[in-house]
């Protein structure tokens, strides 16, 4: 019985430290401030380099529930980004700037494909 | 409202409690996209660095990472209203507060992106569910202080990791995400119900794949 209850403990130590490895090590995010301590005390603050996609949040403005929705007609010839490189951007209606930062997202994504 | 293309030159730097309190106010557009950038600016790397060590074994793995990043600061901004920093007089805890508070987020992005990459639809993508009541989200962002673990024994799980395919590897982390890895402790019903469509199959083949993967782990860890 002593042996039976001694192997559990071990079992479950051995758990334990599994468990707690893969949350410090990279293969879970931390979601605990100990968690997120001992996983920059073993990796470090240092960021990587960001893809394109992620350098500026314009995604926020385009996918965020604030992201007012668009009730233009918009036809295909419509390039609004054009407008932006013109200096442009600062006479536009907010709906239209909205689109030029919608064009200028997958500008990009078709770039980096 | 006026949008710069360029980066953000911003004057004022915000602490982040500031930068918190100011997002739950939506009174002023342009204040608020300073904000969003001020936040999103300070915490990218963090997140991105963490979901492509958690993506680097499943497939486009850089994609599934961006996606993930993005999906977090979006679902982010969505619940900051729930998200109460004042809590916490340590201005020096704050950081750790909003990563662990983002991990959280980033994790279920995680799930719901691997679901989605294996053609499985969420209907709580569409509907919020209701928390539970009791549940204290301040309190769960503290957690006890971690063991120490030797570097070698990192290395070694590491390796062991490596030797699991990606189905057990991902059930194997569901498990240790909620802490049951123990036989006598079960994952939550979502959980257990997410993974079955997954995999389409059943829980008790689930529980048995975690079981063999965890006896290899165990194997490569304690007895070589």
């Amino acid at each position: 019985m002593k042996t039976k209850n001694a192997d559990k403990s071990k079992n479950n130590q051995q758990n334990k430290l599994i468990e707690t490895t893969l949350k410090t090590s990279g293969f879970l995010f931390p979601k605990t401030v100990e968690e997120v301590k001992e996983y920059e005390r073993v990796y470090g603050t240092t960021d990587v380099i960001l893809p394109l996609e992620l350098q500026e949040p314009t995604f926020l403005y385009t996918k965020s529930e604030n992201a007012q929705n668009l009730n233009l007609e918009v036809l295909p010839s419509d390039n609004f980004a054009m407008a932006a490189r013109n200096g442009l951007s600062n006479k536009l209606p907010d709906k239209i700037q909205q689109k030029i930062i919608e064009d200028i997202k997958k500008a990009e994504q078709k770039r980096s494909k | 409202m006026e949008i710069s293309l360029q980066p953000e030159s911003t004057k004022v730097i915000f602490t982040d409690l500031q930068t918190i309190e100011g997002l739950k106010k939506d009174n002023n557009e342009k204040m608020i996209q300073i904000l969003q950038n001020q936040f999103y600016n300070k915490y990218k790397g963090y997140i991105y660095k963490k979901a492509l060590q958690s993506c680097i074994s499943y497939p486009d793995s850089q994609q599934f990472a961006i996606d993930i990043t993005q999906q977090t600061f979006i679902n982010a901004l969505k619940k900051i209203k729930d998200f109460d920093l004042s809590k916490e007089k340590n201005q020096d805890n704050h950081q750790y507060l909003i990563k662990a508070w983002l991990g959280r987020i980033a994790l279920n992005c995680f799930k719901k992106e691997y679901a989605k990459r294996k053609d499985i639809i969420y209907l709580d993508d569409l509907t919020a569910q209701p928390e539970d009541e009791k549940f204290d989200l301040f309190e769960s962002l503290y957690g006890d202080k971690p063991i120490e673990i030797p570097n070698e024994f990192r290395s070694k799980l590491n390796e062991a990791m490596n030797l699991l395919t990606e189905e057990q590897k991902h059930i194997l982390l569901v498990h240790a995400d909620e802490e049951c890895l123990n036989n006598t402790l079960h994952l939550s019903d979502e959980a257990m119900e997410d993974l079955c469509k997954t995999y389409n199959t059943s829980s008790t083949n689930i529980r048995q794949i975690k079981k063999r993967a965890l006896d290899k782990i165990k194997d490569y860890c304690f007895n070589k």
